[in-house]
């Protein structure tokens, strides 16, 4: 009896979640797809490439919600009226076929929906997956911000002509210009480190969550802000041997460093202290 | 079965069937559509309509009524292409105009100001932003300063000017195009710069009126390319 009593709820729960997943998928896996191969091929855009942490991030995000989908089905079905007005809200984003709002929409939508199935608990259960693919949906603001990146650009080409000096150069430092050897280096905006930095804090945010460590404030902290910092030395390092590179003519160094697969190496390498601080140092810590 | 469709109505069931029935609405009205043509709105945004009119700008330069042209040429600044173009009127010593044509569909105003300042090198002061309205009624805000190198002193102008108006701001050119977009429409741009030599040593709000027409009657042509 009870087994009758029960499957029909069953079957019906999961008809509307699988029809929400469904109609989810018609919507989103074409624009999804498209983000992927921006990232991987690098043909869309440079601002794209600022969130190609969702390539971790979004596959991360849907496993954590899968892991969450018992705890999901245990919670009260109660809806928040905010949930419509996300809906509303996403849907006219998704119409206007803009570029940065269909990909917004995106975000909007998931929330939208936890809060229409589940209410506020549904968005605190999967706040962390939510999170995730909102850090990893392009849009505009890398561009929005390069006006104001001058500051951290100034200080790079200064620190790096700082260290090329050191060892003999004979470097002089104009604004963001970098003259090694009598030729000019450019610290672009785009080479500010933002891009390594954004993806830096993305993949501690994960490190945090996954090691259970994001309760702590402290733990949290210092991984984010030696993360920042990990970055930034980085950064100066190897816009210091760009510019070293650039100015002993090697050009065949400068490219494997700028525009080759020596670029991602080197991210590799930030990404593994990032790591290796964690499980060495800060994991260890009380909470 | 004791599946009911009334059950489906009850209040915490109706909230459900609204994130169904709108996801199924934008499937139906947006994403079948989409599929069947394959062309998805979000991969192309609008064209600028008159792009080949603007870009022939870096050949031909602006014609500015009043002034003449003595010398044109189009050189790489940073990394991008400019005009350079020198005025001439009466014993004026000659008024340097930079123009950069947006480059295609998709490219976007970034740190114009920064690379002019680079290739320059101009030292600036006194900066402040000019407000202006050219006679076709565009509402312009320029950057204006004093710029120094060893040989000159310039009163410098920079903005981006469009179709309506103008800005020195990338982000204020966004949220327009933004808009635009949202109309199925854009907003192309030329960045300007405008280089007037001035007396080293002289007041310089002396130049605001040669420097506010100058910058007027250039928007205005360029007003004339946007709508060819």
């Amino acid at each position: 009896m009870e087994i009758e009593h029960k499957s029909p709820l069953l079957w019906e729960k999961n008809l509307v979640n699988g029809v929400i997943l469904a109609l989810l998928v018609a919507l989103y896996a074409p624009l999804v797809t498209y983000w992927f191969n921006g990232w991987l091929n690098k043909s869309i855009g440079i601002e794209h490439e600022y969130f190609s942490h969702g390539i971790i991030g979004l596959p991360f995000a849907v496993y954590i919600a899968w892991l969450n989908r018992k705890k999901w089905s245990r919670l009260e079905n109660t809806s928040h009226p905010l949930s419509l007005v996300l809906l509303i809200v996403a849907g006219a984003f998704y119409l206007s076929g803009v570029w940065d709002f269909v990909n917004l929409s995106l975000p909007l939508v998931l929330i939208a929906i936890c809060l229409g199935l589940k209410g506020i608990n549904g968005c605190k259960l999967n706040y962390f997956p939510l999170l995730l693919v909102l850090l990893a949906t392009p849009n505009s603001i890398p561009y929005l911000i390069t006006p104001y990146t001058l500051p951290l650009q100034k200080f790079i080409a200064g620190t790096a002509g700082f260290i090329l000096i050191q060892f003999g150069l004979d470097v002089t430092v104009e604004q963001i210009y970098l003259a090694v050897g009598g030729r000019l280096v450019e610290v672009a905006p785009y080479c500010a480190g933002l891009k390594m930095l954004f993806t830096c804090l993305y993949v501690a945010l994960m490190v945090l969550y996954w090691t259970d460590c994001l309760k702590s404030r402290k733990k949290t902290i210092l991984l984010l802000s030696g993360s920042v910092m990990i970055s930034t030395m980085g950064n100066i390092i190897r816009n210091t041997l760009l510019s070293f590179f650039h100015g002993t003519d090697n050009a065949s160094a400068f490219y494997w460093l700028h525009d080759s697969w020596g670029g991602d190496v080197y991210s590799a390498l930030m990404l593994g202290l990032i790591l290796l601080l964690h499980t060495k140092v800060i994991e260890k810590l009380a909470p | 079965m004791k599946f009911q469709l009334s059950k489906l109505l009850l209040p915490r069931h109706i909230s459900r069937l609204i994130i169904i029935l709108v996801l199924l609405l934008l499937v139906g009205f947006s994403a079948i559509p989409s599929y069947l043509t394959s062309k998805w709105q979000w991969r192309k945004p609008p064209l600028v309509t008159n792009l080949a009119e603007i870009r022939a700008l870096l050949e031909d330069g602006l014609d500015i009524p009043g002034w003449e042209t003595s010398k044109q040429v189009e050189a790489r600044i940073g990394s991008y292409r400019w005009s350079i173009q020198l005025l001439e009127k009466d014993n004026h010593e000659p008024v340097t105009l930079l123009l950069r044509p947006l480059r295609g569909h998709e490219d976007k105003p970034e740190v114009d100001w920064m690379d002019l300042r680079g290739f320059e090198g101009w030292r600036s002061d006194l900066e402040r932003k000019l407000e202006f309205t050219s006679d076709g009624g565009a509402k312009v805000t320029a950057n204006f300063f004093r710029g120094r190198t060893r040989a000159q002193t310039l009163a410098v102008l920079q903005w981006y000017a469009s179709p309506n108006s103008g800005t020195p701001s990338p982000a204020v050119w966004f949220w327009q195009d933004q808009w635009a977009q949202l109309q199925g429409k854009r907003v192309p741009w030329v960045a300007v710069c405008i280089a007037i030599p001035v007396k080293p040593l002289g007041n310089f709000e002396e130049n605001l009126t040669l420097a506010e027409s100058l910058a007027k009657t250039v928007q205005n042509a360029l007003m004339a390319t946007f709508s060819t």
